[in-house]
C-alpha cells in the first residue's frame, strides 16, 4: 500500500503505476498485455466454469500545468478536486518532482468580504520559487503526501483507487486457479474512459470493480445519508451514478462476506461512478458489481482508511472470485 | 543554514507552547548562558563585558496555530486559533495535535462528489478528524492541547524554502547565526526569543521588565510579494533585508542601518510604518525609560499559512547587516540617540 499510494499517476500519465504493478504480478499470470489507452491486462487461466473480469483504476486525481509565468504556474485539476483543499498544499511537479506549493494570501492583507469567499482555481498558482526550464505545459503535479500507518489507520494520497489496485494484485498473487482477466485501467477520474476501451477488448461473463470510495460518516453529511463509513467493512454497491449492480452477483458477494463473518455495508446513493459503469454495458451486457473500501477525504491531499477494512476488502474480493467461479 | 532552519521550522512552538522551539534554538546558536522566564521567553547571552552597553536582539519564536476547544461524541476535534489565521489555508491539510503523543488530524472536507456549499466556514466550526473515537482520544488529547501545521521545510528553487512557522523562525535563525559569528568586544548582547508575539507581543512585554537594554534591534518576518495582492507594503523575495522606519524606530539607528548597508553593499529596501509596527518592537520601545530601537524585516510570502516562503539570501543579508551594526556599535552610542 505504501508504494502504491506514493506512486504518481494522474489520469493519462499512469506509467509509473503500471510499471510497478507489472513487476508485482509477473510470474503469477499466464499473460500480461496492454492497449492503446494504457490499460494493463493480466490473464490467469484456471479450471473455472466462467470467466471473470476484475477492474481497478490506476489513475489518481491531481493537477496539470496549463501556463508558466516565471516561478508561478497556472494549473487545472485533473479529475474532481474541491478548490477549498488546494491552498496551503505541497506538490511535486513534472517528472523531476520539482517541489512547489499552492499559496494562500495572508489574512492580514485580505478585506473581510474577500476572506469569506473560497479562492477560485483561476486565482491560485503553483509557486516553484524560481524559474525552472525543466517544467513544461502539460506536466503533472501531484500531492506530496507520504503514506503512514498508525493505530489501525492508513493515511496517504490516491487511496482512490490504489486500494483497488492493491486488492487486485493480492488476488493475482493468491494464484486462484480461476479464469480471470484482471484489468488495471486508466483515465477513470476523467470520465471512466480507460475501461470503456478495455471492456470493448474483453469478453467476460461477470465483472467486479474494486474501488476506494468516499466515507459518508463525517460532519456536514445529513444523518440519513451516512450509509457508508470508514471502519464499517467493505462496501458492496447496490447502485451509484453509473450502474445498478446485478442482483445475483451482489447476492453472491454478500453471501461470501457473511460466510467470512466480516462486516459489510451497502452503497446506494446515486453519486460517484466506477469502471463497472462501463463494463456492464459492454458486449451483450455483463452482470457487474463493485466492492469498495470506504475512505475519508478521497480527492484531497490526504485520505484516511481503516487497515481492517482494506484487509477485509482484499479477502472479500478473493472469496467472491472463488464463489463466482462455479457460476451463479 | 538550510539545515538549521529546517530544525527551527520543524519544531512545534504554537503561541504559549514554545518549548520545542526553545530547544531547537538552544541547539542552533552559541550562547554562554540561557534562561527561560515565567512567560516562556528564552533569553540567551553572549560573553559578558563589564561596562559595555547592552544590545537586545529580539525575535519571536512562537508560531500561529490552534488549541483544542472541544471534542464531540464522534471524536471530532474543534479548535480555536492562536494568532491571526485564515481557514482557507487549513482545509484538507494535516495538523499535528500535541497531546500525550503527537496525533495527526486531517482538517475535514467533503468530497467533491457531494459538496455543494460555497461558504468559508469559521475556524471554530471546522472539525479536525483523527480517525479515532472519543474514547480512543481520552487520555491522549485534552482541551487546550496545542495544534500546529505540519512540516517539513522544503527547498523551492535555488535559494528559497517553504514551510510552516518561518514567521518568525527566520528571525530566530538570524539571531542564532549572529551568536555564532560575533566576536566583537563592543557590547553585551541579549538574544530575546520571545513567546506569545502572535497574540499581542506579550512575551516581550514581560521580558523587558527584567532585562532593560541600552538599545534594541527587532527582527521579524515581513509581508513578501505575491501574485494575489499587489501592494506597496510588500517586498520582493530576494531583494535583501528590510529596514523599517517610522515613530516606532529611532531615527539615528535607522540612518545607521541604511548607511551600513550602502557601505557594505548589502541589498536592502526600506519600509515606513506610520503607526507602531506589527512586531515586538511596539512594546520594546516603551519599556522602562524607552528603548532606542531599529527594525529589520525579512520578506516572507503567504504569511501565516503552512507554506510560507522565504529567500535565504535575504536571511544572509540580514545577518550581515546585524554583524556590521554590532562591529560599529561604539560609533552609534557616541553622542547619544536622537530619538524624536
Amino acid at each position: 500500500m505504501k508504494h502504491l499510494s506514493e506512486l504518481r499517476g494522474i489520469s493519462g500519465q499512469e506509467k509509473e503505476v503500471k510499471s510497478f504493478i507489472n513487476d508485482e504480478i509477473e510470474g503469477h499470470c499466464d499473460k500480461i498485455w496492454t492497449d492503446h489507452l494504457g490499460n494493463l491486462y493480466a490473464r490467469t487461466n484456471g479450471r473455472s466454469d466462467v470467466d471473470i473480469g476484475l477492474f481497478a483504476h490506476m489513475d489518481e486525481v491531481g493537477f496539470m500545468v496549463t501556463g508558466i509565468d516565471g516561478h508561478l504556474l497556472n494549473f487545472d485539476a485533473v479529475g474532481g478536486i474541491n478548490e477549498e483543499v488546494m491552498p496551503g498544499t505541497v506538490l511535486e511537479v513534472g517528472d523531476e518532482r520539482v517541489p512547489g506549493v499552492i499559496g494562500c494570501p495572508p489574512i492580514h492583507l485580505q478585506k473581510k468580504e474577500e476572506a469569506e469567499k473560497k479562492i477560485p482555481i483561476d486565482d491560485l498558482r503553483i509557486d516553484i520559487g524560481d524559474v525552472n526550464d525543466g517544467i513544461q505545459i502539460g506536466d503533472a503535479a501531484t500531492f506530496d503526501t507520504r503514506y503512514k500507518e498508525r493505530r489501525g489507520l492508513a493515511l496517504g494520497k490516491a487511496f482512490d483507487d490504489r486500494i483497488g489496485c492493491y486488492c487486485l494484485i493480492e488476488a493475482i498473487k493468491a494464484d486462484l486457479d480461476v479464469s480471470c482477466t484482471y484489468v488495471f485501467t486508466t483515465q477513470e477520474e476523467v470520465g471512466i474512459r480507460g475501461s470503456q476501451v478495455a471492456s470493448n477488448n474483453l469478453s467476460c461473463e461477470y465483472a467486479i470493480a474494486c474501488e476506494g470510495t468516499f466515507s459518508l460518516d463525517q460532519p456536514g453529511v445529513p444523518k440519513e445519508d451516512k450509509v457508508q463509513a470508514m471502519g464499517g467493512g467493505p462496501v458492496i454497491t447496490i447502485t451509484d451514478r453509473s450502474v445498478i449492480t446485478d442482483a445475483r452477483l451482489r447476492g453472491t458477494i454478500i453471501k461470501a462476506a457473511e460466510s467470512c463473518g466480516m462486516p459489510y455495508q451497502l452503497k446506494r446513493p446515486f453519486t460517484g461512478g466506477t469502471d463497472a459503469g462501463m463494463v456492464h454495458l459492454s458486449g451483450m451486457g455483463v452482470p457487474s458489481c463493485v466492492i469498495s473500501t470506504s475512505c475519508k477525504f478521497i480527492h484531497s491531499p490526504c485520505a484516511m482508511a481503516s487497515l481492517e477494512d482494506i484487509k477485509n476488502s482484499r479477502r472479500l474480493l478473493i472469496e467472491s472470485i472463488l464463489s463466482v467461479s462455479g457460476g451463479l | 543554514m538550510y539545515e538549521t532552519l529546517r530544525d527551527l521550522s520543524s519544531a512545534l512552538g504554537v503561541t504559549g507552547h514554545e518549548k520545542e522551539a526553545r530547544d531547537a534554538i538552544m541547539r542552533s546558536g552559541r550562547f554562554s548562558d540561557c534562561h527561560v522566564d515565567n512567560l516562556g521567553n528564552l533569553l540567551c547571552f553572549g560573553d559578558h563585558k563589564d561596562g559595555a552597553p547592552t544590545l537586545l536582539l529580539d525575535t519571536h519564536m512562537d508560531e500561529v496555530g490552534f488549541m483544542v476547544r472541544y471534542i464531540d461524541d464522534d471524536g471530532m476535534i474543534y479548535v480555536e486559533p492562536l494568532g491571526h489565521l485564515d481557514p482557507r489555508c487549513m482545509i484538507g491539510n494535516r495538523l499535528i495535535i500535541r497531546g500525550r503523543e503527537d496525533i495527526e488530524g486531517i482538517v475535514s472536507n467533503i468530497p467533491p462528489h457531494l459538496s455543494k456549499e460555497n461558504k468559508v466556514p469559521k475556524i471554530s466550526e471546522i472539525p479536525i478528524d483523527t480517525g479515532l473515537s472519543k474514547s480512543e482520544l481520552e487520555g491522549l488529547v485534552e482541551i487546550g492541547s496545542p495544534v500546529g501545521f505540519c512540516g517539513p521545510l522544503i527547498r523551492l528553487g535555488k535559494n528559497k524554502v517553504s514551510g510552516k512557522a518561518l514567521d518568525n523562525r527566520v528571525g530566530c535563525l538570524v539571531a542564532c547565526e549572529v551568536s555564532k559569528r560575533v566576536c566583537s568586544d563592543g557590547c553585551n548582547i541579549i538574544y530575546l526569543f520571545s513567546s506569545q508575539e502572535e497574540v499581542g507581543t506579550r512575551g516581550a512585554i514581560s521580558a523587558l521588565k527584567r532585562h532593560l537594554p541600552d538599545m534594541s534591534i527587532c527582527i521579524d518576518a515581513t509581508q513578501g510579494d505575491m501574485h494575489f495582492i499587489r501592494s506597496p507594503i510588500t517586498r520582493e523575495l530576494g531583494s535583501g533585508t528590510i529596514i523599517g522606519t517610522g515613530p516606532n524606530v529611532d531615527r539615528k539607528i535607522f540612518d545607521r542601518l541604511v548607511s551600513l548597508s550602502r557601505r557594505e553593499g548589502i541589498p536592502f529596501t526600506t519600509k515606513a510604518y506610520a503607526n507602531p509596527s506589527p512586531t515586538n518592537l511596539r512594546s520594546i520601545q516603551l519599556a522602562g525609560p524607552g528603548v532606542p530601537s531599529g527594525l529589520l524585516g525579512i520578506p516572507l510570502r503567504y504569511m501565516h499559512t503552512p507554506t510560507e516562503i522565504v529567500d535565504l539570501r535575504d536571511v544572509e543579508a540580514t545577518i550581515r547587516l546585524m554583524m556590521s551594526f554590532i562591529d560599529d556599535i561604539d560609533d552609534i552610542i557616541e553622542g547619544g540617540f536622537s530619538c524624536y
